[in-house]
């Protein structure tokens, strides 16, 4: 039995290719029967997701045609086209491919959480049409363990990725919980309408939107059930809000020092976290000597993005170990699985020709009585056993070895049993 | 102490170690997967240090607040329960890497210095109600402890933001603070109880003790003073400002330097006869008139 990946995904592939590649969500169960009844796959399972389109196979042969020839058939497409395009991997390199997708440091964003949710849902998919059986089931069971243990043990997950996210992240630092804190949104552009989803998101109710038009302050308000306020307002919001998130036109600081300690007076010292996304800049920098107020601008933020994901690329060699360590225990019992039709193969042909044997010894043994009988059969059982017992833990070994498939076959002539004999006992 | 109980309880000062290396290596190195064994060698040290505590009544036959390392090993096991319950049940994150450091250096100062502590042992198997003066007294250091930690906390994630970095091993700014006021409060109660107990024992200890001029005592106001002065600015005139911190960490340090640097000082006169304490206390013969240093 082999393992086949064959896909393509955003290192190998553009979006026009990708595309044209992917699988809708309704077609995978006829994809996935076909793929089994008319193109001699044993077991399928499709990921497909926008960044990856893959096809994942066990087989008897360790051919792509089948899964080349359906995809050429499904899409409509010339193979010559999307070759170079392609990438195959078999048996180990198949399975260590799926771990590292799952793991997350295969994607366009390392880390990213989503891919394990996708490699579930192609798991169950192929589970729902009774194409995963033993070996899928196993490598993407293999697979998702892989994925969790990435996230819990490294910190490949941590840190946001996005400058709208960094500052929401920013001020969870801050607030342990931001369900009752006040948000002051000044401006009322597409940016904060952005920022006010994440923040919505992140647990955040109460919002006052500050706008040099009071209309356009009051519209996107209404969107998040908060208050409008118009520019001149700004002090009395400043005492009141905890997260202050600035992206105005103006050309000069809308938010000054002198207002901040104000504002700071009033909140009697509580702590105030400022996000400052306009260019030029709305809030005066020098607030920063304020105490217990936070601000960060464009360049904090895109500082922070990249710290976060220097710590992501940095935890890439950690994920590849528990990658490594969850193949080996795969490998070990994948490769038991070429090593289990060869031992019932052997076992048979020890059974047959002790049957022989006693057949061919009928006529002098007639005399014995059915005891004596029972009694020499089992003596020729315990002694085929004997003779059995080593080779068969040897070749449990063999399987397990680099070579093993050389080995095996070696076994296999050695004592006359052809692969056809091995799949007709198993 | 026997010395199995030591053995013991030296077991348990290693799984501290093990767990503070672990927990720190988490935090400064980023291995992930040492914060679980981290928690596991901390979970493992006070269930080791509970049953050195046992043994130890078990064999003696005496109460644990008894002998001074019983005491403060209770008190260490009660800090890292109250931090671990913190942890548990609010949203306070990550307050465990910084409990087993402190745990750690609770216990080695007892069990390396056990000389400093006979003399205040042998007080306290005299004398019960001192040693419930001394255990409630050190149950407000473990609130002071966790609100030090708050504080220290606080001050570290506010140098972080200030600095436009993010590190997400450090609870976030207000949740460290509120570990700071209310660790604080519950400190200051047992502290504030504490010494009125210490107070009572004083009027009817026997013989001339020198509380009076004893540093020990005179260091104990500016710590309670401290605490004083940080609840009334933060719990009563709502004031939150970084500065506030510094109050709790200064107040903390005097009350360390007066647990490790200040020695007790006993000095007791000659007296055969037996004394009726005003807690009720049955005194005997105490030792000669001499100044102890402990």
């Amino acid at each position: 039995m082999h393992l086949l990946t064959l896909g393509l995904n955003h290192k190998t592939a553009p979006v026009e290719v990708r595309e044209r590649l992917a699988f809708a969500e309704g077609d995978q169960p006829d994809s996935l029967r076909r793929l089994r009844e008319q193109y001699g796959l044993t077991e399928a399972a499709i990921l497909s997701t926008c960044n990856r389109s893959e096809i994942y196979a066990a087989s008897e042969e360790a051919h792509f045609e089948g899964v080349q020839a359906y995809l050429s058939e499904h899409h409509a497409l010339d193979m010559g086209h999307i070759e170079p395009c392609l990438y195959r991997h078999t048996d180990a390199d198949a399975a260590t491919h799926l771990f590292r997708v799952a793991s997350g440091i295969d994607s366009l964003v390392i880390g990213e959480s989503q891919i394990l949710k996708q490699v579930r849902e192609a798991l169950e998919m192929s589970q729902s049409t009774g194409s995963a059986r033993l070996v899928i089931n196993e490598v993407f069971q293999c697979a998702l363990h892989v994925g969790k243990r990435a996230r819990s043990e490294t910190d490949i997950g941590r840190g946001r990725l996005s400058v709208a996210t960094a500052a929401v992240e920013l001020a969870g630092q801050i607030f342990d919980r931001l369900d009752d804190r006040r948000a002051l949104l000044i401006g009322a552009g597409e940016m904060m309408e952005l920022a006010a989803q994440y923040l919505v998101e992140a647990g955040l109710t109460q919002f006052t939107v500050a706008n040099r038009t009071i209309e356009r302050a009051q519209e996107l308000a209404s969107r998040f059930d908060g208050d409008a306020v118009s520019l001149d307002a700004l002090e009395k919001s400043l005492t009141e809000a905890d997260i202050v998130i600035a992206s105005t036109a103006a050309p000069n600081f809308v938010i000054t020092q002198q207002a901040v300690r104000a504002a700071m007076s009033g909140r009697r010292g509580r702590p105030l976290f400022l996000i400052d996304i306009a260019v030029p800049r709305d809030i005066d920098p020098a607030i920063r000597d304020v105490d217990n107020v936070f601000l960060f601008d464009m360049d904090n933020l895109e500082s922070v993005v990249a710290a976060n994901r220097s710590e992501r690329e940095g935890e890439i060699l950690r994920v590849q170990t528990i990658v490594d360590e969850e193949l080996g225990d795969f490998l070990h019992w994948f490769n038991s699985l070429s090593a289990g039709p060869l031992i019932k193969a052997l076992r048979q042909q020890a059974a047959d020709l002790q049957g022989d044997e006693l057949d061919r010894w009928q006529g002098k043994l007639s005399h014995l009585s059915d005891d004596d009988r029972q009694l020499v059969e089992s003596i020729l059982r315990g002694y085929a056993n004997k003779l059995l017992h080593q080779p068969l833990v040897q070749i449990r070994d063999l399987a397990n070895r680099e070579d093993g498939y050389i080995r095996l076959d070696t076994v296999r002539r050695l004592f006359h049993l052809d692969e056809s004999q091995d799949e007709k006992t198993s | 102490m026997t010395t199995g109980c030591l053995v013991v309880l030296g077991i348990s000062l290693l799984l501290y170690l093990l767990a503070s290396l672990f927990l720190q290596g988490r935090l400064w190195w980023g291995h992930a997967s040492w914060e679980k064994w981290g928690q596991r060698s901390l979970m493992a040290g006070i269930v080791v240090h509970v049953i050195g505590i046992g043994l130890h009544s078990g064999i003696s036959g005496q109460s644990p607040l008894s002998h001074m390392t019983s005491v403060i090993s209770l008190v260490v096991v009660a800090f890292l329960v109250v931090g671990l319950l913190i942890e548990l049940r609010t949203s306070v994150r990550n307050l465990t890497l910084f409990l087993a450091p402190i745990a750690f250096l609770g216990l080695l100062y007892p069990l390396l210095m056990p000389v400093r502590f006979e003399d205040a042992g042998s007080m306290l198997v005299r004398y019960p109600w001192l040693g419930v003066h001394v255990f409630i007294t050190l149950l407000g250091h473990v609130g002071f402890a966790l609100s030090f930690l708050g504080a220290a906390v606080h001050l570290l994630q506010r140098r972080a933001l200030k600095r436009g970095r993010l590190n997400h091993y450090l609870p976030a700014l207000d949740a460290a603070s509120r570990v700071a006021f209310y660790s604080a409060g519950g400190g200051f109660f047992f502290f504030t109880i504490g010494l009125g107990m210490g107070a009572m024992w004083l009027f009817g200890a026997p013989g001339e003790y020198l509380g009076g001029t004893d540093t020990k005592i005179i260091l104990a106001i500016p710590t309670w003073i401290g605490f004083a002065l940080y609840l009334y600015a933060r719990g009563v005139r709502s004031m939150h400002g970084s500065r506030l911190k510094w109050v709790i960490i200064v107040a903390f340090a005097v009350a360390v330097a007066n647990y490790v640097l200040v020695p007790h000082r006993f000095t007791i006169e000659e007296d055969t006869s037996h004394a009726e304490g005003a807690l009720g206390i049955q005194t005997t013969a105490v030792s000669s008139n001499v100044a102890r240093n402990s």
